[in-house]
């Protein structure tokens, strides 16, 4: 490590740099705070199917908490936080170290593993239904083949309808988690694993102690974009089940959507997004000022 | 103020010398029997010196999106197709829509149902009439197998739930599947409301939903209506959750199940597969009052700047009876007027015609609660389907959702 | 020195697929040497490195270290330690981490980890660093922990895979004479593998000069330098390279290919050698022709090009009997380009190779 100058830079030095992205500055600002706050302050309106001006208070808010389906959307959400993202993780994870295992036909597994991610959520929804439909799918595939006490018609019922989306989604997400933790794997130095060999450290500690720990970049990056996806996500649900049965699949996303244009509903729909951010924001704003704090902590100790 | 208008006119006038004016509809008729009954009224309004400029969007749900897009854009088109009653309401409280009462004829006023007119005035309660309606569906039906039930050895069906659930039964001994069902949230949605109305009555039913009305919702007959909803439970197939209303009448055609609550729009699939009323599939009003549950297609007319006389041009000739007639024969629904000679319509549509005359009629939930309440129910009487739960509790919740 | 061998590699033969890389190769390191494998990339010197280290398998033949067959042994069981050209310490774990890690993934008990890490901190003068993570460690640093990390195994050899290959010169030269003190220190088998001479000339006891999977040459650093096995080494070895002019030998007459004769008297040729040869001599084994020739000397005429002043000394690149040559003098000294400037050398110091053979006669 070279030493570092302690002659800092001229503060402004790159000024020019700083007033060209202004505008774009200032367009974020807009766009994404402007938004955000016009969203927050339209979920105190009586806005129905326009946006109005005249304040209810917290009235929404009464009535979203009330609504089986938000609630359950919430806990859907967390269900999957926990069942795909993490599946995700640790099936892309299992795959993505297969292939870093220098096996054969890598190339063909690692775009068959893919594959799904090249497919719109519309046609794994639809696929998944037909899969899981008591009727159609797996279940009568395998009980007429005479393995009569099968079940597979998890989306046929609320207490398990949502895992089955969680499957759906495992299946088409997987793949990127894979890809991204493969790209992760693949930048770490080849002669670690060697390293750890010499040493006589088992493939699974290395993994553990050595690799992991080296991949949480990828890791965060992966996390991050299944978890931006469960938030968005409303093609899967709507082409899967469509919320149901009953409100057993519902998400918050989709909660809002259906409000916001179908059910001429502006305050309960803005209402919904604003405890959507603020869930979010409680969740991914702890975790940054730890992270903040780390980097801090890890900067002084050198 | 007057002068410009008058002037707009005058030009609007002296161009339709010249050429047709152009009247822009947006709706979501886009299916075969829908796009061919639009051709009806689009002929129609086109003797009158009009002409239909076609805006139409799949989809009730996204054809509304593209039209409230426009609506706060400040581009709304001449006309949009919608279910008369609430789903304009806000926009006719917000002045943006333009009445069309010089044109509802005292000879129209007379042929239509109270019920209807009452949906025409958007719940405005200002005299006024916004909506222009063309063709009214049933929704009170159920359409059984003649080949099941003669198997099952009923020549005609039952008129009361008791007899309906003794059918059922044999159905199921006779390993029969007694209902074909979906159950998807507006399907579980329908069929509820139909049991509603069945029990209740058209009267006590539209009491309940335009008032909020408490009472009813905590009566014993409501809570009846909620107990036949559940029992239906034990007559419906695997793997309904996703199953397409379609694919469950389909069912029905294939004489694999007895029977299926339905609206008018499953005539369309039954003569589709070649199937003849009366000799293939019977129609029969639910159990019960034996009331009608109907929704009204209508078009509502958004205020602009110029075009009004096409509007009222189109709002005219969809009132017109052979205009009606035309297009709910072609659609499968049947006409709001119900001066219109019948005798060419199928023995459903002249029955639904014989409610619609005797007012023994009750508004969809589309047509009397607003869009947001709608949903409410919506969700509750799909969670309810999909996981009974108290009925009590049902009643409450019921409410609670009724007096958003 | 023990009479066994300490690494003793018979046979051996390494192919990936149907590619050989290396074919049957011997080799016998004794206890404390230093031994360098040297050669141009792809000669396979890294890849019978993996084979010791047991990263690789032998396709053929045998390794034995300290009189055990280690040939199908994993490689934490064959007492070897090895140190990367990245280094490959574990990057999130400290230095005491690093260099306990192994212990403790083995077994080994708490108090004999602490002891061992301790004892090689101290010998390595890691005891400052040890909370460190590698990333905050300098380069030399790092190779030190590297080393430790193998020093607390208790390993008989010290592997070393090309680690000086990434480093800026001066840091390189630096390191180069930290490995060369600790080998004087610990007194350990070290099997160093580079393609640079002039760490092979520094650290080896011994250098095996390898080209495409065979052996050229084992020897001291002065036997390879001095006297290459084969043109091979003769080219490979040394900077600038050795001059190589055309002749043909009969007996110890050898006539250059400008018709200049020299006597070969005191080379130590092998009777009947003879035909179309190479004469080898390195630049510093030319010297420049001052008064008479002295006794046992050969003449040679050369045609100045140009003069390279490295401070301690110049290199003079000149034409020679039409072959592009170059010679050493002491200083900075200049000579006009196109000037012939007449030089000497004792037949004793030279190099003779068969140019059919391209083997030293």
């Amino acid at each position: 490590m070279t030493p570092r100058s302690d002659t800092r830079p001229p503060r402004f030095r790159n000024w020019p740099a700083f007033i060209s992205l202004t505008p774009v500055w200032l367009t974020a600002l807009g766009l994404f705070v402007g938004t955000a706050i016009y969203t927050f302050y339209l979920s105190f309106t009586n806005s129905r199917t326009m946006p109005s001006t005249d304040l209810v208070g917290f009235e929404h808010y009464v009535r979203l908490f009330d609504a089986r389906r938000w609630n359950t959307a919430m806990v859907n959400m967390g269900i999957l936080c926990v069942t795909y993202v993490v599946g995700c993780l640790l099936l892309g994870f299992l795959l993505a170290a297969a292939l870093d295992r220098k096996i054969r036909f890598e190339n063909t597994l690692r775009t068959l593993f893919l594959y799904p991610q090249a497919v719109s959520f519309v046609v794994t929804g639809l696929v998944w239904q037909w899969l899981m439909n008591p009727n159609l799918g797996i279940q009568n595939t395998l009980q007429g083949w005479g393995w009569d006490s099968f079940r597979f018609d998890w989306i046929e019922h609320p207490e398990t309808a949502i895992y089955g989306v969680a499957l759906a989604g495992l299946w088409q997400g997987a793949g990127l988690a894979m890809i991204i933790l493969l790209a992760g794997l693949r930048g770490i130095d080849g002669s670690l694993w060697q390293a750890a060999r010499v040493e006589g450290i088992p493939l699974w500690r290395t993994y553990v102690s050595i690799i992991i720990p080296e991949m949480r970049a990828a890791v965060a990056t992966a996390a991050t974009l299944l978890f931006m996806g469960i938030i968005r996500t409303y093609d899967l649900v709507v082409a899967m089940t469509n919320g149901g049965p009953g409100s057993s699949t519902e998400l918050p996303a989709k909660f809002i959507m259906d409000n916001l244009f179908n059910r001429q509903n502006i305050g309960l729909a803005t209402a919904g997004a604003s405890v959507l951010l603020i869930t979010v924001l409680a969740v991914v704003v702890p975790i940054f000022f730890v992270r903040a704090a780390q980097q801090k902590k890890a900067r002084k100790g050198h | 103020m007057n002068l410009v208008s008058s002037t707009a006119l005058a030009t609007v006038l002296m161009g339709s010398v010249a050429v047709a004016q152009d009247v822009e509809v947006q709706n979501s008729w886009v299916s075969g029997s829908e796009a061919q009954g639009k051709q009806v009224v689009m002929d129609a309004l086109a003797e009158r010196g009009f002409n239909w400029v076609d805006a139409s969007v799949a989809g009730y749900e996204n054809d509304d999106a593209a039209f409230m897009s426009r609506i706060q854009a400040g581009d709304p088109p001449a006309a949009k197709f919608y279910i008369a009653g609430r789903n304009a309401a806000d926009l006719i409280a917000g002045d943006l829509m333009q009445p069309i009462t010089e044109v509802v004829s005292e000879e129209a006023e007379a042929a239509l149902p109270e019920l209807i007119k009452t949906a025409m005035g958007g719940f405005q309660g200002d005299d006024e009439y916004y909506y222009s309606p063309i063709s009214v569906h049933g929704e009170s039906w159920f359409f059984y197998s003649i080949p099941l039930a003669e198997q099952l050895g009923y020549d005609e069906m039952p008129t009361t739930w008791d007899g309906f659930f003794e059918m059922l039964d044999a159905a199921k001994e006779a390993g029969i599947m007694p209902l074909a069902f979906s159950g998807q949230s507006w399907q579980t949605n329908k069929v509820f409301n139909q049991i509603a109305v069945s029990i209740l009555g058209a009267d006590t039913y539209n009491d309940m939903l335009q008032n909020a009305n408490e009472d009813i919702v905590m009566s014993d007959e409501f809570r009846q209506a909620i107990e036949i909803f559940d029992r239906l439970h034990d007559y419906v197939g695997e793997g309904i959750s996703t199953l397409n209303w379609n694919d469950a009448t389909a069912q029905v055609i294939r004489d694999e199940a007895l029977l299926q609550f339905q609206g008018d729009w499953a005539k369309g699939e039954f003569i589709a597969a070649g199937e003849e009323v009366g000799v293939d599939y019977g129609c029969a009003i639910t159990p019960g009052h034996q009331d009608m549950m109907i929704v009204v297609d209508a078009f509502t007319f958004p205020k602009v700047e110029e075009g009004t006389e096409g509007q009222m041009a189109l709002a005219e000739t969809l009132l017109d009876p052979e205009v009606q007639k035309g297009f709910t024969t072609l659609k499968g629904s049947f006409p709001a007027r119900t001066d219109v000679d019948m005798s060419s319509y199928d023995m459903c549509a002249q029955l639904a015609n014989e409610k619609m005359k005797a007012n023994e009629i009750a508004a969809d939930m589309a047509i009397v609660s607003p869009r947001f309440v709608q949903g409410a129910l919506a969700d509750l009487i799909n969670e309810f389907w999909a996981a009974p739960y108290d009925y009590a509790d049902f009643q409450d919740e019921f409410i609670y959702a009724l007096s958003y | 020195m023990s009479s066994s061998p300490i690494l003793d590699i018979k046979n051996a033969s390494i192919a990936y697929g149907q590619n050989v890389v290396v074919p049957e190769l011997n080799l016998s390191v004794e206890p404390g040497e230093f031994i360098v494998l040297l050669g141009p990339s792809g000669c396979g010197k890294s890849t019978l490195l993996s084979a010791i280290a047991g990263l690789t398998d032998l396709h053929d033949g045998q390794i034995w270290i300290r009189d055990n067959n280690v040939t199908w042994a994993e490689p934490k069981d064959r007492g070897i330690g090895m140190v990367f050209q990245s280094y490959a310490l574990y990057p999130r774990m400290t230095v005491e981490q690093n260099l306990s890690f192994g212990l403790k993934v083995a077994g080994t008990p708490k108090a004999e980890i602490a002891r061992k890490v301790a004892d090689a901190a101290r010998i390595l003068q890691l005891e400052p660093l040890m909370k460190r993570r590698p990333s905050d460690l300098s380069g030399g640093q790092r190779q030190r922990v590297a080393i430790g990390r193998a020093l607390v195994r208790d390993v008989d050899i010290f592997l070393f895979d090309e680690p000086l290959s990434n480093l800026d010169a001066k840091l390189r030269m630096e390191l180069r004479i930290e490995i060369k003190r600790l080998h004087e220190d610990l007194q350990r088998t070290m099997v160093y593998v580079t393609h640079d001479q002039i760490e092979a000339m520094t650290l080896a006891d011994r250098i095996v000069v390898m080209k495409a999977g065979h052996i050229q040459q084992v020897g001291t650093p002065s036997e390879v330098y001095n006297t290459p096995a084969n043109l091979f080494v003769a080219n490979f070895v040394g900077s600038p390279s050795m001059n190589l002019l055309d002749g043909t030998l009969s007996g110890e007459a050898l006539t250059l290919s400008d018709g200049s004769a020299h006597a070969m008297a005191g080379y130590p040729l092998s009777d009947g050698a003879g035909g179309k040869v190479l004469l080898g001599l390195r630049p510093e084994q030319l010297f420049v022709l001052e008064g008479d020739l002295p006794a046992g000397a050969n003449r040679l005429e050369a045609k100045i090009d140009m003069c390279e002043e490295l401070g301690p000394n110049s290199i003079i690149w000149c034409e020679i009997a039409g072959k592009r040559c170059s010679f050493s003098v002491p200083g900075a000294v200049h000579y006009p380009s196109g000037s012939t400037v007449p030089l000497y050398y004792y037949p004793g110091t030279a190099s003779l190779f068969s140019q059919e053979t391209e083997q030293r006669l």
